[in-house]
């Protein structure tokens, strides 16, 4: 099936939506339904397009899964769907069948709440379902990349069946949940389905610049299946304004420029697949030539490695201790902060290392992977030598990642190379082996040469492979730095692959290390770098980056230098230095508050500085609140300059100085999404010193019932804002109380009160964090 | 489009007149216009009654409820409205909230507002539409005694998860969620239609209690 694409032109079939309603579809019957009730509908729209010229008929399936269909029997659904389908071609004589899925119908984390494990399974149990009775899979009129790759897995892992995708794009060129062109081709291509491109969205006329970036970026057949025009609604009926000739002409203009999979979707009729076919199914496929790109991608960005980039190598547990506690703590909000930091110091590529022993490596590297790319959507760097862990974290990342790292060693390229191709990873190389870090250029490049080949063996392209020539102690090995500088030259130069460093080992043990590290990273840079491994949140590395792309011309008229240093001016209220602790937080002068902080930390023990300044600087403001003389942005602005002052006075306390004992867990319940409230009471609590386990929004029953079990908190908090969520409240408390009789439950949110609180079994409700402090002084928690 | 910066004020609670807040929610606007994508649907629907209730034809929905039969009353036609504002802005609040809540919470007001006046405009060109017409205030599912769960339908039957990208969860709960649902009633006569503010459970604690009736 597979040698058809690319080979000629395919033409598949049109919409079955419209078919079905022109044949007398009610308004909300499930459409694939109509395969148990009424078959022969299903069969004739099937003919219709076998004989107006589709090559492919699409299985009457798309909405065919347990979510969608949870009230009907979807599974009967699918199976007779399909033998429809073959009951046509075998009556036609000819054409080949697709099982077609669409979206599940839920939002996948971190926008939604379903797992992309559940996802997998949802699909892994269609693809179980038809593997043995159909010709290939399609998924199709897809937004979310991150479920498409589940699904894309689903069929991969579990039959030899080819598998095309196509995604729906709008004139912004990105899908309803922001995927852009570029990364869906980046990640599919990866993960090897055997074509690709667009359904759906627009009309063909508007498809144009979509056509463009799928020609001149994907190296797989393309696909291309829109609407019948826009829509417009005549009489109270969706109707769309090209007409089948018009559909046919347009479509075999982008035929020509490449495009060799052609269809229809909404509004789409036989006709018009008869016309389309008349007018393409003769020519011939359009050569096209896909220069071979280096490129990263995350669900909503693509990244191309066409000038030099950085990686960011904070979220790595080596030689920092508070972040060696987040990964054994699972302390997903430290390695948030560690990602937006970074991301806003200007990382493209986040490294993600979660090597600490005696800890399930990966499982946190799934952990943090998805934590990571749910607060920033950088691509991300799968860092560790376990191939588990690196399995799990190519497997939950979103988008096209790095794996960092193999080495010369046969056995390492053995057990990670296939890892990579699998997930269509990049793939970072050390130019070391058993024998250790070779002291030769040559050697260097022998050492990468055979990676490289090792590579190839597997179906690894050059594109996707990254050479970590190795940086030396400049201080112990001097004649050392500048061999590898010398060694990226000659790997690039010789076997035209990417190349990194990780910068900062070349000062160690010398004094004032950012000035080597800076200008060693100017230099290697000179010399070819592509990706420089570092501290971005070190001013003196991101001015030099900035700098080289300034003055080597990547960084075109400057752009990004101007946006980094064109405007460093203090944000918020003019400093005074003279303010006390208390002022500054009251006046949230953040930058100005930390200073005072780290002055009194010399004369003064952290936990005074808390009872002195902190606490009637909070009390004050909620005093102001209450008042109506602060609104709720400057109480909020204020709750987290103290929050700052409080994170660098925990870094001073000794291990038995604790700034408070009470846990209090807090959650959004289960099927609300509105965390707003839920975020700011954690922020204010966490001032008053109380620990704090945000398990976040939509929490699932269990989850809340589970963390309560594993942390044993004092109190718990449950917030809920819609009516039809509050029964979810209610079940949450139940079942808590059952394994926990003792805890204090709070609620609180919009549609609650006393009363209510009381019916669903809280012990208070209480209408803002001010409110909740008092009461858990009152109760001496 | 211009923001009510008063109303956003409004939303976070604001008190104090004389505090100078709307550069920073020009700001904060500012930059939500460069990731907004406002996208807006409607569907004019005749009516029929089933088992005592407003039936959309083309639709094929029932509103069950005897709110909207006081206001709709004498309605011959009705609109389903549905707005929404994307994904990004979601996106972006959540980003706010990790590393700047008091910006989250502005946006979150801001965009409120927002989608507000995106359904105002849709309604105006409804309006526009059906000129010499009398019509009714909005009213959206989970108003009054309109249950919530009619949201599932009226995003699938109008084509808003296709074409607005509006996703409906088992609760009923809309992504984006800056995204609205409502429905407008239009009649050939002019009446007093009855004040469904009067019996919202809302009562009293609404914040921007204002109706929109064209009595």
């Amino acid at each position: 099936m597979e040698n058809l694409f690319g080979k000629k032109i395919v033409i598949l079939d049109g919409a079955m939506g419209t078919m079905l309603q022109n044949s007398g579809l009610k308004i909300g019957e499930k459409p694939e339904m109509l395969n148990l009730t009424n078959p022969q509908i299903v069969y004739n729209i099937h003919k219709a397009y076998l004989e107006s010229g589709a090559d492919i008929i699409y299985t009457n399936t798309f909405g065919a899964n347990r979510i969608k269909m949870k009230d009907y029997p979807y599974q009967e659904a699918i199976e007779k769907g399909i033998e429809i389908a073959r009951w046509a071609v075998n009556d036609f004589g000819y054409g080949k069948i697709a099982l077609d899925m669409g979206s599940i119908g839920e939002l996948l984390e971190p926008i939604g709440s379903l797992s992309f494990d559940e996802a997998y399974e949802i699909y892994k149990e269609i693809v179980l379902i038809a593997k043995d009775q159909v010709d290939l899979f399609v998924i199709e009129t897809m937004s979310d990349l991150y479920e498409l790759k589940a699904a894309v897995l689903a069929v991969k892992e579990n039959c030899t069946l080819p598998v095309i995708t196509t995604m729906s794009f709008d004139q912004s060129l990105r899908t309803f949940a922001g995927c852009p062109i570029e990364a869906m081709i980046a990640t599919m291509e990866g993960l090897g389905v055997n074509a690709l491109g667009v359904n759906c969205s627009l009309g063909p006329k508007q498809l144009d610049e979509i056509v463009n970036v799928l020609t001149k970026k994907c190296s797989l057949p393309i696909i291309l299946k829109p609407n019948a025009g826009l829509p417009f609604i005549r009489n109270g009926v969706t109707e769309y304004d090209v007409s089948a000739e018009e559909f046919a002409e347009v479509m075999a203009g982008y035929v020509q420029r490449g495009v060799s999979i052609v269809g229809g979707c909404c509004g789409t009729t036989d006709k018009y697949i008869e016309k389309l076919a008349q007018k393409v199914k003769n020519m011939n496929v359009a050569e096209r030539n896909v220069p071979a790109v280096s490129c990263l991608a995350s669900g909503t960005r693509y990244l191309e490695i066409d000038s030099p980039k950085i990686i960011g190598e904070r979220i790595n547990p080596t030689g920092k201790k508070l972040m060696r506690e987040a990964i054994a703590n699972k302390d997903i909000g430290y390695f948030e902060n560690q990602a937006v930091e970074q991301f806003q110091a200007g990382a493209d590529i986040l490294d993600i290392n979660m090597g600490v022993p005696n800890i399930d490596e990966a499982q946190m590297m799934k952990i943090a992977v998805k934590a990571v790319q749910g607060v920033v959507d950088l691509p991300v760097q799968i860092d560790s030598s376990d191939a588990l862990a690196v399995e799990m974290g190519a497997r939950y990342a979103n988008g096209k990642v790095i794996i960092n790292s193999v080495n010369g060693d046969d056995e390492v390229l053995e057990k990670i190379l296939p890892i990579a191709k699998k997930y269509g990873a990049m793939v970072l190389g050390l130019t070391i082996d058993k024998d250790g870090v070779p002291k030769t250029v040559e050697k260097r490049l022998q050492i990468a040469e055979k990676i490289v080949n090792f590579a190839s063996k597997i179906g690894i392209k050059k594109e996707n492979l990254i050479i970590d020539c190795l940086t030396l102690t400049v201080g112990a090995e001097q004649e050392q730095a500048i061999k590898t500088l010398q060694a990226i030259k000659l790997v690039k130069e010789k076997l035209g692959v990417k190349t990194v460093l990780g910068v900062s080992n070349i000062s160690f043990g010398l004094p004032n290390r950012q000035i080597v590290n800076s200008h060693f990273m100017t230099m290697a840079l000179s010399f070819g770098l592509d990706l420089a491994i570092i501290n971005p949140n070190i001013a003196e590395m991101m001015q030099s980056f900035r700098v080289y792309n300034l003055i080597s011309g990547n960084d075109k008229n400057g752009e990004k230098y101007i946006e980094s240093f064109g405007k460093q001016v203090e944000s918020g209220v003019a400093s005074n230095n003279a303010d006390s602790l208390k002022d500054c937080i009251v006046k949230s002068l953040k930058s100005n508050a930390i200073q005072v902080v780290k002055s009194l930390l010399k004369s003064q023990n952290g936990l005074d500085i808390i009872d002195s300044e902190v606490i009637p600087a909070l009390d004050y403001v909620g005093d102001m609140y209450e008042k109506g003389k602060l609104f709720l942005p400057q109480l909020i602005s204020s709750a987290e300059t103290a929050k700052s002052v409080c994170d660098i006075i925990k870094l001073s306390l000794g291990n038995n100085e604790n700034i408070s004992q009470t846990k209090i867990v807090l959650a959004t319940v289960e099927g609300d999404v509105h965390d707003i409230g839920k975020n700011i009471v954690k922020t204010v609590l966490q001032n008053y010193g109380y620990q704090i386990v945000d398990l976040g929004k939509d929490v699932r029953v269990e989850n809340v019932v589970a963390e309560v079990k594993n942390s044993r908190p004092k109190v718990l908090g449950l917030s809920a804002l819609m009516t039809t969520t509050v029964k979810n409240m209610e079940r949450t408390i139940k079942a808590v109380r059952a394994v926990d009789n003792d805890i204090v439950i709070f609620v609180g949110g919009a549609v609650l009160n006393e009363g209510v609180a009381k019916e669903i079994g809280a012990d208070y409700y209480s209408k803002d964090p001010r409110q909740m402090v008092k009461m858990l002084k009152n109760l001496n928690l | 489009m211009n923001i009510d910066k008063n109303l956003v004020k409004k939303y976070l609670n604001y008190k104090d007149e004389n505090c100078d807040f709307d550069i920073v929610i020009e700001d904060v606007f500012a930059e939500m216009k460069s990731i907004a994508t406002p996208k807006k649907n409607c569907i004019l629907s005749d009516v029929s009654f089933e088992n005592g209730f407003y039936k959309l034809d083309n639709l094929g929905i029932v509103l069950k409820s005897n709110d909207i039969n006081k206001l709709f009353c004498e309605c011959d036609k009705i609109a389903t409205l549905v707005v929404t504002l994307g994904l990004e802005i979601d996106k972006k609040i959540a980003y706010y909230a990790k590393v700047d809540l008091a910006k989250s919470l502005i946006m979150d007001a801001a965009s409120n507002v927002w989608v507000e006046a995106v359904m105002d405009e849709l309604e105006a060109q409804v309006c526009k539409q059906m000129d010499g017409k009398f019509k009714t205030m909005r009213f959206s599912p989970g108003y009054g005694d309109l249950d919530i769960s009619v949201q599932k339908s009226v995003i699938e039957r109008t084509g808003s998860n296709k074409f607005l990208g509006i996703n409906v969860n088992s609760n009923y709960l809309m992504t984006p969620l800056k995204s609205i649902t409502a429905f407008l009633g239009f009649s050939d006569k002019k009446q007093v239609f009855a004040d469904i503010c009067l019996t919202c459970p809302q009562k009293g604690k609404c914040q921007t209690k204002c109706s929109r009736a064209s009595h």
